[in-house]
């Protein structure tokens, strides 16, 4: 989901070079920042009070399996339901609303135990036969938005608080759907009872319960006073306001008209940095954005314009024009440098910034009498780059556009209205889009999708039996070794093929103004530590205000 | 009333026209609906045939048009796409807030307008008079969403006078209401003020020729009796004119105002909607965009007849 | 599209009766401001015309190293968020907005002005049939029209320019309809009439002529109009597509500068407002200049 997210946001910037050597590496050997975290003194915890958060967009609804729920509407759905599991920043994944899950040996069957005396909202209490009216009437629901990840899965009861995720196939990382919407229960009585409403209507276990919703406005959320995690939440109430220009949202932290917002652009990320008063909560995960080529359509389906196009990027002036100098690393694969499974092998061997190397790739394109655009040998290769009209994404495309002339291709900016850019994307009718890609979570879920025949996430239409074969390796064990090793045959092998090139990671931040306390300091109920959460989501339990 | 029958007839083929004419631009445009709803990557060609069945996405378009009409003669808009909201729904929550805004920007812009534009037209020609037609000019060059930053930079940041975004219904504070609304008024009446004022001048100007206004001027009567009482109503024909086509402008006009401001409007809806192919909710809001025109450009014919005494008995009307 | 159909006024069509003409102080409204304005306006010309053969850097080409760089020797109006040049881009610029306003503003006053002249004088049903016509076309929300059509089509210049004129026929139609009328009902015309002047050499001579001028002065107006709209439009990503540089397109993409470098918005917005300052101060004088309202005729 948040890489549907993402997709929907869709960067560009594809650029590929320079020499990472370290987290923190701007590409051309100066220091980047990465993600800060600027905090004031927090102080004990305050009871009661009210805080507004400005979000990047609204949501269409808020009922998994139904509604599209992007990043934005995370941040919503977080204090209304509890996940099943959740990742810390550190990148491990433990239960949260969950007491425990257990796989079999092979991975194909994953119990799941519940905690006692949990209810929700409405009353319902929070049992297997919930979980299951949830899963088999809305989750795998014909023309569910979850059955891609849900594919092959079923649930059986096991008895009142435990039930079984019964897989087709190996999947050692499946608890990682247990985060997003597939993992968010639901009170399926308060759904069933609201009918076509219920989208609009949320009914959790979570620290806050929804009061109210004028779209476009104002979703209120007011603390649940019967929460299953004693003393929690502080907060009396929540007022989530969409804002979706970037700099009046900004104008509105610094008025004080809200007392968050959240941003995944560079450059407001370093405008938040600047106000006095406000409290920095930065990401830097293994989201990206990329230009993704359409490796079924020439002249893009030839390696050779791609790498030729690739060592034609400067990476480093895209991220400048992004916002993100001194703070964004250049990206080398779909994992941040924080990543367990981060590839240094696959990041030195990354393409560089080479105008000379990528004319001799062109060139021997070029003048290949068999060159799979059927020109004339001789003839310069012509391409289209699509994009929405977003205002950071406009300036970055010209400079693509450039940089590519630069080396002989001619380059066709087309501005598409984000609709028309994922149909197109979906359908395969472009050559080279703008995009985002990469997730938090377990490389055998969130690589999976990207790199599958047929799945709507391979925009690139690329796949390698290799690639195949490493993923079902993973998908089969959980020994970190073996994977780290298998994602890195990935990462080589995508690299050399290059379906996408990068243009730097996303940076994504949670700036509060300075009365909000420990933004990022929800806990796991065993009271292990959670810390900020990835692409401008946050977890609200555990907030306070001063304010 | 006479009007008001000859106008219904007019109404009803507007209205079908423009319905059959958004509905059958908006679906030929690229882009799945379908592909809007599940979201990209959950967009597998499975669930997609699914969506698409459930919405009738591909019967032939007279048919879904026809099953739109129907709906929509019992008052029936159907759910959007994307949220399920029901759009009759959706538009009575926006719709008052655009109309709102808009109607604010217009009585801030006329109350502005009037004095000015009287002013300087009996002062015309003279240094005051240029500075006015100056500055009216000179708003008339700023495009709205730059009037609406400097607006929120000067009032919003600077003096922290009013909020930077937002919105709070009537119902619920009236005061915080106004102050909610009051920039994005501002923004749209700043251009609507520069207008209006050339407007009213010029009329006046021509207005305040005549041999009536010599006779009151002969008679001693005082300038301002003179121009508010006698010169001002022959002068408002195009005022009101240009006034009731703002009014029906103001829904598509109101669209980067609502964005900036993040103000739950019916603009921002409609782009929203065209953007994220949610075709039922833009049928739902042309049809009301269409309405609310003939309704008010209805009414200022009637305002017209009203004004004028010569029209009122058949002598020649404006446009 | 809001602010075209603000051209419509209707008031020209009120009968003035005949009066004493007061003294014109206006006449010396042509002093320096007006001369100012008209070589303001020809500088734009100017540049829109011979933007290539300039000794200006290339618009188009970024340069990161310079970016959002003040005013200084090598780029006297600063740079952009590219590290482009701003003055260059202003200069490249002036051609889309002047086009776009031109031809906007042609398709709409002849095809416009054509129509409702014609429909003005013929009357009857077709009048009737036209007019009801154009009150649907009014009434159709023209940013559905835009939108759509933007997306078939694509974003040329020439298209959108096409299209925002298309869009602004109906309010030609009307004021010229409106003038029509009016003048249709002067002494001169019925004199005409009464001397047995064929229909059509009353149209020819009598009254498009008169109706031509006011809307030709309108159109001045309409022209800063468009420039202006040009902004909105880029704003919401309907503009003339990238890279070439537009003046709405470069105060748009300024916006997000707007706190590190406010001069990068200052720059595109000042030279369109002066133009749209000077359209609309030669356009007005102009159409003191010919408007017959309060002569005797």
């Amino acid at each position: 989901m948040l890489v549907a997210a993402s997709l929907a946001a869709a960067a560009t910037a594809c650029s590929g070079s320079d020499d990472e050597k370290t987290k923190g590496n701007g590409g051309d050997g100066g220091e980047v920042t990465g993600a800060i975290r600027d905090v004031s003194d927090q102080g004990k915890p305050v009871k009661g009070g009210s805080i507004t958060v400005g979000l990047e967009a609204e949501s269409n609804g808020f009922l998994p399996g139904k509604s599209n729920i992007a990043n934005a509407g995370t941040s919503v759905a977080y204090a209304i339901y509890d996940p099943l599991m959740k990742i810390n920043s550190e990148g491990e994944l433990k239960p949260y609303l969950a007491e425990s899950i257990e796989p079999n040996d092979d991975f194909t069957r994953w119990t799941l135990k519940l905690r006692s005396r949990i209810e929700f909202h409405d009353g319902t209490p929070l049992n297997a036969d919930a979980l299951k009216a949830v899963f088999d009437d809305y989750l795998i629901a014909p023309g569910s938005n979850l059955l891609g990840g849900l594919a092959g899965v079923t649930m059986e009861k096991v008895d009142d608080l435990t039930v079984a995720y019964v897989l087709e196939q190996p999947n050692s990382g499946f608890p990682y759907n247990l985060v997003l919407a597939a993992g968010w229960p639901f009170s399926p009585t308060a759904a069933k009872a609201a009918g076509e409403d219920a989208p609009a209507k949320p009914v959790g276990t979570g620290p806050f319960v929804f009061k109210s919703w004028e779209r476009d406005s104002r979703l209120v959320v007011t603390r649940n006073e019967d929460y299953w995690q004693k003393d929690l939440p502080y907060l009396d109430e929540i007022v989530f306001r969409p804002i979706p220009d970037e700099d009046t949202r900004i104008s509105s932290l610094k008025t004080g008209d809200v007392d968050v917002v959240q941003s995944l652009r560079q450059g407001t990320v370093a405008k938040l940095r600047d106000i006095d008063g406000v409290d920095n909560y930065e990401f830097l995960g293994n989201n990206t954005g990329i230009s993704v080529f359409n490796t079924a359509k020439p002249p893009v389906d030839d390696v050779r314009v791609r790498r030729g196009l690739a060592q034609a990027t400067d990476q480093t002036q895209l991220i400048d024009v992004l916002g993100g100098s001194g703070m964004v690393p250049v990206a080398t694969q779909l994992f941040s440098p924080d990543d367990a499974y981060y590839s240094e092998a696959a990041a030195k061997k990354w393409y560089k910034y080479d105008p000379k190397a990528a004319a001799k790739d062109l060139e021997s394109y070029v003048n290949d009498p068999e060159r799979s655009d059927g020109k004339a040998p001789g003839s310069p290769i012509t391409l289209r780059y699509d994009c929405p009209p977003d205002p950071s994404l406009n300036e970055l495309t010209q400079l693509i556009q450039a940089l590519w002339n630069a080396v002989g291709v001619e380059v066709e900016l087309r501005q598409v209205e984000q609709a028309t850019h994922i149909s197109e994307a979906l359908s395969g009718d472009f050559q080279v889009k703008c995009f985002r890609a990469g997730q938090e979570g377990d490389p055998g879920v969130t690589l999976y999708p990207i790199f599958t025949e047929g799945s709507p996430l391979n925009v690139a239409r690329f796949s390698d039996p290799g690639i195949d074969e490493a993923l079902a390796k993973i998908r089969a064990t959980d020994d970190i070794t073996e994977r780290k090793a298998e994602v890195e045959k990935i990462v080589e092998i995508a690299n050399e093929n290059i379906p996408a090139i990068y243009a730097g990671q996303t940076l994504s931040v949670v700036a509060v103004r300075d009365e909000v306390k420990n933004v990022d300091g929800w806990t796991y109920p065993d009271g292990s530590k959670g810390g900020t959460s990835p692409n401008g989501t946050n977890v609200w339990a555990n907030v306070w205000t001063t304010g | 009333m006479r009007l008001v029958l000859t106008k219904l007839p007019t109404l009803v083929l507007t209205l079908l026209v423009v319905s059959f004419l958004t509905f059958m631009l908006t679906s030929l445009l690229p882009g799945d609906p379908e592909v809007q709803i599940l979201g990209p990557d959950n967009a597998t060609p499975e669930a997609r045939a699914q969506v698409r069945e459930d919405l009738r996405l591909d019967d032939p378009i007279p048919t879904r048009y026809g099953a739109w009409l129907a709906d929509a003669s019992t008052g029936d808009l159907g759910r959007s796409y994307r949220s399920g909201q029901e759009v009759s729904e959706a538009i009575k929550e926006r719709l008052p807030v655009t109309l709102e805004i808009g109607l604010l920007a217009i009585g801030i812009a006329l109350a502005i307008a009037i004095p000015l534009g009287t002013w300087s037209a009996y002062k015309a020609g003279t240094t005051t008079d240029r500075a006015i037609t100056g500055a009216t000019f000179g708003l008339l060059a700023v495009p709205n969403f730059m009037m609406a930053i400097l607006l929120i930079l000067v009032f919003a940041e600077g003096f922290g006078w009013l909020p930077a975004t937002g919105w709070t219904r009537l119902t619920e504070d009236p005061l915080d209401n106004l102050r909610t609304a009051l920039l994005p008024a501002l923004s749209l009446a700043i251009g609507e003020l520069a207008v209006f004022t050339r407007l009213l001048r010029s009329d006046m100007i021509a207005t305040l020729q005549q041999d009536s206004i010599t006779m009151a001027r002969a008679k001693g009567i005082s300038p301002a009796r003179i121009l508010f009482r006698h010169a001002l109503r022959p002068s408002s024909f195009s005022l009101m004119t240009v006034v009731g086509l703002q009014v029906g402008a103001i829904i598509s006009g109101s669209v980067i105002v609502e964005t900036l401001f993040a103000v739950p409007g019916v603009g921002r809806l409609l782009v929203d909607s065209i953007l994220q192919r949610d075709l039922q909710v833009v049928q739902g809001i042309a049809l009301v965009i269409a309405a609310s025109f003939v309704i008010i450009n209805g009414v200022v014919d009637l305002l017209y007849s009203l004004l004028d005494p010569r029209i009122r008995h058949g002598r020649l009307a404006a446009a | 599209m809001a602010d075209l159909q603000l051209l419509d006024e209707p008031g020209v069509v009120v009968a003035a009766p005949a009066a004493v003409p007061v003294a014109r102080k206006r006449r010396d409204k042509r002093g320096l401001a007006f001369w100012l304005a008209v070589a303001w306006l020809g500088t734009v010309a100017f540049c829109a015309v011979f933007a290539t053969m300039l000794p200006v850097d290339d618009p188009i080409l970024p340069d990161v190293s310079s970016k959002l760089e003040g005013f200084s020797a090598a780029h006297p109006l600063g740079a952009d968020g590219l590290g482009r040049d701003q003055l260059s881009r202003l200069v490249h610029g002036a051609r889309v907005s002047l086009t776009v306003s031109l031809v906007a503003v042609l398709v709409g006053t002849v095809v416009g002005g054509t129509l409702g002249t014609t429909v003005g004088f013929v009357r009857g049903r077709t009048e009737l049939l036209v007019m009801a016509g154009i009150d649907v076309m009014l009434a159709f929300p023209g940013l559905i029209l835009l939108l759509v059509l933007l997306a078939y089509v694509g974003r040329s210049l020439t298209t959108i320019a096409l299209i925002v004129g298309l869009l602004s026929v109906p309010v030609y139609t009307r004021v010229a309809r409106a003038n029509t009328l009016a003048i249709a009902q002067r002494e001169f015309v019925h004199a005409a009439e009464v001397l047995g002047a064929r229909r059509r050499r009353i149209l020819f001579r009598e009254i498009i002529p008169n109706v031509a001028l006011s809307v030709a002065a309108f159109a001045l107006v309409a022209m800063g109009v468009v420039i202006v709209l040009e902004g909105a439009l880029a704003f919401l990503g309907l503009s003339v597509e990238a890279p070439d540089p537009t003046w709405g397109g470069m105060i748009s993409d300024s916006k997000r500068h707007m706190s590190d470098a406010p001069h990068v918005a200052l720059v595109p917005s000042a030279a369109m407002f002066l133009t749209v300052l000077s359209l609309n101060f030669v356009g007005d004088v102009l159409r003191r200049g010919f408007d017959t309202r309060d002569a005797n005729l």
